[in-house]
């Protein structure tokens, strides 16, 4: 058995690189505890070069939560102290970053990271609160080696963000995102950015023209991604424009949302403006939903919104995911559109117990030009913010196994 | 133990291709690697710059010290195979018998790649090793590869304790 005792007696060096190729679950969990030469292995900072958080379960309740309690015998865990660990092992020289995006971080993790990780080529953010975002421009701008950022939704402070960009990361060629995308944004990127290598819109309402300009203005393009996208048909004009781009996928875009009352497949929440309190509390399933808008009310889903049917399909995607939708006003006389705003499923803080079932909510008018709702899922129940104007209108916390809604703010 | 020169042309037959040029790879034993400079310096980052520093190949002998001759011999015969090969199916393959099969020799021809800087065959090679014990528990671990635990108690305690502040 000689020969298999010699894993212990391989260079630190090759060990460490090995170690790199696992997930950071396995570098915390099991590698370092196995012997002394993979402790030294496993402290080594080439292993944690690549900070993917994303990959892991940070939900209280979840194996790798209760696991690395046990194992590190600590009386409370936190994604931050996870975070600082890390971080810490790499000794500055992370190159990755990829907050995960249901639960744990927070906007604190992301300027922690900001200190600790200065050279970090890819990032991908964590879900931000709205009040956060005026802040992301400067914080992504400290990253001079950016290369790849990645978010869910598009921020509202995007433009700012896409200027420090410009100013500060010299070799910035990659971005992910998904929204509405309007005319300055696209602007944006094309004046800002106008050597982007790769772009990826997927999930995101983009009107033909915008991706026209895009396809027009990044010439430099060797990618771009705009799947599921709402507001586009792909034409032999597009084609040929988009003819010097070596990877353009497309797949499953539409003109417009035509498949507004199915719902079946995706599992939305959809809470209906004025919805009366009866249809409201149907609305607990897809079923509900949809029989929801059989059952008289006018539910007219995204036809008119850039609020794409992709973003529908994007609700089971990011089922573990989560996220901020950007629904802005539908066209038409106000206060005579009857819009269902579907609501994203997102991942949680721990919440209290429901409370007792409610009056209806003040969903309030979306006069405005924005309207925007989270949903935190946890378990059977849901937490509901939805803000207008960039203000938190209602707070709600719905019960799926009583289906009762109640008002906690 | 043989100390003559062992031909192993990577890649094409010189015959075919007589205009080919080639260096001598020198294992620590003495032995001699006789290989195509294409073949070498596409898988080698050492010998690339090596020969690039030298300004030429003209009777290059590269001597590699930390290297013997059946490891040299096992590593230019995975090279060959990557060589061949448009994807890394085939040689990840090879890896994967070569680990099952001789793990001694495996982590000799890991540290050999490493070495000479054979940066892509190398890191091929580390994800298949990783494979092998990917989301195992600590015991599966030291189980399956057969590896002893060599801490005490206490240094279990103060690995936990040195890791808690992040946590405070």
């Amino acid at each position: 058995m000689e020969g298999r005792r010699r894993w212990e007696d391989m260079e630190v060096d090759c060990l460490a690189h090995i170690f790199r190729k696992l997930s950071l679950e396995d570098l915390t969990l099991s590698v370092p505890f196995v012997c002394k030469a993979w402790l030294r292995a496993a402290m080594d900072p080439l292993c944690w070069r690549s900070l993917n958080l994303r990959d892991l379960d940070f939900m209280p309740w979840s194996n790798f939560t209760r696991t690395f309690t046990a194992q590190y015998a600590l009386r409370r865990f936190s994604f931050s102290g996870f975070l600082k660990l890390a971080v810490a092992r790499s000794h500055g020289g992370a190159v990755e970053l990829k907050f995960p995006l249901p639960f744990g971080a927070s906007f604190r993790d992301l300027v922690y990271a900001s200190h600790e990780c200065p050279r970090l080529k890819t990032l991908a953010l964590p879900n931000l609160l709205l009040a956060d975002e005026p802040q992301i421009p400067e914080l992504v701008g400290r990253w001079k080696e950016l290369e790849t950022l990645e978010m869910e939704s598009k921020p509202s402070s995007f433009l700012e963000m896409v200027g420090q960009i410009s100013i500060n990361c010299g070799s910035f060629s990659g971005l992910r995102m998904w929204g509405s995308i309007k005319k300055e944004d696209v602007s944006a990127i094309v004046d800002c950015l106008p050597r982007i290598k790769h772009l990826s819109l997927s999930k995101s309402y983009l009107p033909n023209e915008q991706l026209v300009e895009i396809i027009n203005g990044c010439r430099e393009l060797e990618t771009l991604r705009v799947n599921s996208c709402i507001g586009f048909e792909v034409d032999e004009e597009i084609v040929r424009r988009a003819s010097g781009i070596k990877t353009f996928e497309h797949e499953g875009c539409k003109l417009f949302d035509e498949s507004d009352c199915d719902m079946d497949e995706c599992d939305p929440l959809y809470v209906h403006e004025e919805m009366a309190p009866s249809a409201r509390s149907g609305a607990s399933s897809s079923r509900g939903a949809a029989s929801a808008s059989r059952g008289g009310v006018p539910v007219r889903v995204s036809r008119d919104a850039s609020f794409p049917s992709a973003a529908r399909g994007g609700v089971r995607a990011s089922r573990r995911g989560a996220g901020v939708w950007d629904v802005p006003h539908p066209p038409g006389p106000a206060g005579n559109i009857n819009r269902a705003v579907p609501l994203n499923l997102c991942l949680p803080f721990p919440l209290p117990p429901p409370t007792k079932p409610s009056a209806p909510l003040p969903f309030g008018k979306t006069s405005g030009d924005h309207c925007r709702v989270i949903r935190h899922i946890l378990g059977p129940r849901h937490v509901i913010v939805i803000i207008h104007q960039d203000k938190i209108r209602t707070k709600a916390l719905f019960d799926s196994r009583t289906e009762a809604l109640s008002d906690t703010c | 133990m043989s100390t003559e020169s062992k031909e192993i042309l990577v890649g094409e037959s010189s015959q075919a291709k007589p205009e080919k040029k080639t260096i001598v790879l020198m294992a620590s034993d003495g032995d001699e690697f006789v290989v195509d400079v294409d073949d070498i310096t596409n898988q080698s980052e050492m010998i690339r710059n090596l020969i690039s520093d030298m300004g030429g190949t003209d009777g290059l002998q590269v001597p590699l010290l930390n290297v013997t001759a059946p490891v040299l011999a096992k590593l230019l015969e995975l090279f060959n195979v990557s060589n061949k090969n448009d994807d890394d199916e085939e040689v990840t393959q090879k890896v994967k018998e070569l680990m099952e099969a001789e793990l001694n020799m495996m982590i000799d021809v890991l540290g050999a790649a490493n070495y000479i800087e054979a940066t892509s065959f190398f890191d091929l090679s580390c994800k298949v090793l990783a494979d092998k014990f990917k989301g195992m528990s600590v015991e599966e671990v030291r189980e399956f590869l057969n590896i002893e635990c060599d801490f005490t108690e206490e240094e279990l305690q103060q690995i936990h304790a040195e890791n808690a502040w992040a946590f405070d």
